[in-house]
């Protein structure tokens, strides 16, 4: 072996540093993607009383044009409005609620705003370790005597939500066959769900509805938009003609689907959906049943300015506007004057109390 | 509406056309893992190849407003980052689980970024579906293949394409040789880390059709980590078929049917709770691996860099 061989020979089976770099890189990069280190700022608007809130958003981004968008987009009203100050961190994994939250009680946060049905345990353990400090959040609700009296529960009537969206799928369908797309089945999706059908049953009692939740085996829940595609296709194949797609872009995978096919529209859910869905899916997208997660936290840290900040749920319904039906948007020419009047005559019997979901009071909307 | 009754209610053809279409990219990842680890490299990085190809096939098509355009671009992403994992596997000797992880999380952070940068809003055009209107109408046949996305097509060719190549030709024995027995190969002559540096990469193009099925077939755009893990489905279906393509093919199947009945179970109310049925492709793959695959055998070579 020659010396220059022995030196190549010698190269091969040093443990480079490029991979370990090019590794380092990586995980940077991916750091840079989705950070759990506070990432957005949003200034006060003015000097004086510098109430802080802190946000700790669900797995998934502040930007996931969706829930943790929507609780953002509150506080970041409530900054304008008032001059608080306002910082979010991202949980990357559930792991990390208890984390993002310790990180925002030292720092001597006024409000932690949590969002997610995922975070009510860890929220409750902080809530009962730290009882001084003030907690808010989104989409759930402590019911049994011991619950903590520093954590403002924010609800969400979803069941009128879906109850209006039912009422225009009912009225609209012409093969007589509703379907829908669902999520996990947690409280806030189960009562989308059933007040959904209970609308339909109200305005046309002779409907076929159809619907499947995501299992927890079915791929990564609330993101396997290739779930939601196949499901609704096979809601499709048995005739469905309007399809309620409540779970997140599992849901959104449903309405691409309905997409391609002629004749069948969409209903989104939680926000207007319209704004944040595919060129595609505006076209096929009847309307959105709506909660209002950014009134929910707007309001939550409205009471702490104010000085009149309680524990205990509230809920946010139609008499509130805590929710509602989005604008028919491209396909308002298809929507008839009986389906409008129908619409408002529902909106005033739920407002009043005269039209009922069957949901109201109901602790777990999941259960059967 | 009872068990039975629904039972005999299934469209079984559709059924199986859906799971046809469902098990296009695990299959691709599959048949990736197959040509890669058939050639003595893990690949554990199909999952984040795919996911970057799904992302630049959706961001490409979008800009040159061509599927076909978008299908190269996706294909070529996901070649780069197998390219790489060739690197730190065969020239620089890492542990190739680990390299093949770093290719996960690297695509996971910069699709997430880059969805976050610039939004994802714009659909991108569809790769066609083969459909023919007189073959479409052939009962069976005509549901099962011809009226269905050209990627799915296209991986039927590749699972009997591969089978030709890895068993039937001298490219596929020089490649098999390189996995099982790297210095007896090399004697022979055969240039040992080339071989595999080529399979890697044609491992990285099928993971890239296969990440080209989420954005150019199922949905018009894009979302993070959307590929839901059906890469490493596809590993499991690849030691399931013991590394071979049809083999590994039919197992895609054993998770996608189980999965397409039980969404069909219940959407028609089987009074059975969902969360149970949604384990049923997991279930069957247990009594399936417990009762019929006896042995698997990887190549022997596996997972070791080959120094001279």
């Amino acid at each position: 072996m020659t010396e220059e061989e022995k030196g190549e020979q010698f190269a091969m089976k040093q443990p480079l540093y490029i991979p370990t770099l090019a590794t380092a890189v990586a995980i940077l990069l991916a750091a840079c993607a989705a950070p759990a280190q506070p990432v957005q700022q949003a200034a006060p608007a003015q000097q004086k009383p510098k109430i802080k809130v802190g946000l700790v958003t669900d797995v998934g981004s502040l930007d996931d044009r969706s829930f943790n968008a929507s609780a953002w987009e509150g506080v970041q009203r409530a900054v304008r409005d008032f001059g608080v100050e306002a910082k979010a961190i991202e949980s990357k994994q559930p792991t990390d609620y208890i984390k993002n939250i310790q990180t925002f009680v030292n720092e001597g946060y006024d409000l932690i705003i949590t969002v997610g049905f995922l975070m009510g345990d860890d929220t409750r353990k902080a809530a009962e370790m730290y009882p001084n400090q003030k907690f808010a959040i989104v989409d759930v609700g402590y019911f049994d005597e011991n619950a903590p009296k520093n954590v403002m529960g924010l609800l969400f009537a979803e069941d009128q939500s879906g109850f209006l969206a039912g009422v225009v799928a009912g009225m609209m369908t012409k093969s007589n066959v509703v379907g829908g797309v669902y999520g996990l089945a947690i409280p806030p999706v189960c009562r989308f769900r059933k007040g959904y059908e209970a609308g339909v049953r109200f305005v046309n009692s002779n409907a076929r509805i159809l619907g499947v939740y995501q299992g927890p085996s079915d791929g990564t829940p609330f993101n396997n938009p290739q779930w939601g595609a196949a499901r609704a296709r096979d809601q499709m194949n048995e005739g469905a003609d309007v399809i309620f797609s409540a779970g997140g872009t599992t849901g959104n995978g449903g309405l691409e689907e309905i997409a391609k096919t002629q004749g069948v529209l969409g209903i989104g859910v939680d926000q207007d959906q319209y704004f944040t869905l595919s060129d595609n899916v505006k076209k096929i997208l009847l309307t959105s049943a709506m909660k209002r997660v950014d009134q929910s936290t707007y309001l939550a840290v409205k009471s702490v300015v104010e000085g009149d900040f309680k524990g205990g749920n509230r809920v946010f319904d139609i008499t509130n506007d805590g929710i509602g039906l989005a604008p028919f948007h491209d396909l308002d020419s298809q929507v008839s004057n009986d389906v409008r009047n129908k619409v408002q005559e529902v909106i005033e019997g739920l407002k009043n109390g005269s039209i009922k979901t069957g949901l109201e009071g109901v602790a777990d909307p999941c259960a059967n | 509406m009872d068990l039975v009754d629904v039972l005999l209610r299934i469209d079984y053809v559709f059924l199986l056309a859906a799971a046809l279409r469902a098990a296009t990219p695990i299959a691709f990842a599959a048949l990736g893992g197959i040509f890669s680890e058939r050639a003595g490299v893990i690949n554990i990085g199909l999952e984040g190849m795919m996911l970057i190809s799904a992302y630049v096939c959706y961001r490409v098509a979008v800009l040159a407003a061509s599927p076909a355009v978008g299908l190269v671009a996706g294909m070529a992403a996901a070649m780069v980052l197998a390219g790489l994992h060739g690197l730190f596997s065969i020239r620089y000797q890492t542990n190739q689980v680990v390299s093949g992880t770093v290719v996960n999380i690297f695509a996971a952070g910069i699709t997430g970024f880059l969805f976050r940068a610039l939004g994802a809003q714009e659909s991108a055009p569809y790769l066609p579906n083969i459909s023919h209107p007189l073959l479409k109408s052939i009962p069976v046949i005509g549901t099962l293949l011809f009226d269905q996305p050209l990627l799915m097509w296209v991986m039927l060719i590749v699972v009997v394409v591969a089978t030709v190549v890895l068993f039937r030709t001298p490219w596929g024995l020089r490649t098999r040789a390189v996995g099982e027995l790297p210095r007896a190969a090399d004697t022979a002559g055969i240039p040992v880390n080339r071989m595999r540096y080529l399979n890697v990469l044609i491992s990285g193009a099928l993971a890239g059709l296969g990440g080209a099925f989420f954005t150019l077939h199922t949905v018009s755009t894009f979302t993070p980590l959307m590929t839901s893990g059906q890469g490493f489905i596809g590993l499991a279906a690849m030691i399931f078929g013991n590394w071979t393509p049809i083999p590994a093919f039919l197992a895609t199947l054993l998770f996608t049917l189980p999965q397409a009945l039980a969404g069909q179970l219940q959407m028609f109310g089987v009074p059975l709770p969902y969360q149970l049925l949604s384990t049923l492709p997991y279930l069957l793959t247990i009594i399936t691996l417990a009762g019929v695959v006896r042995r698997s055998t990887p190549p022997a070579a596996l997972g070791t860099p080959y120094v001279k």
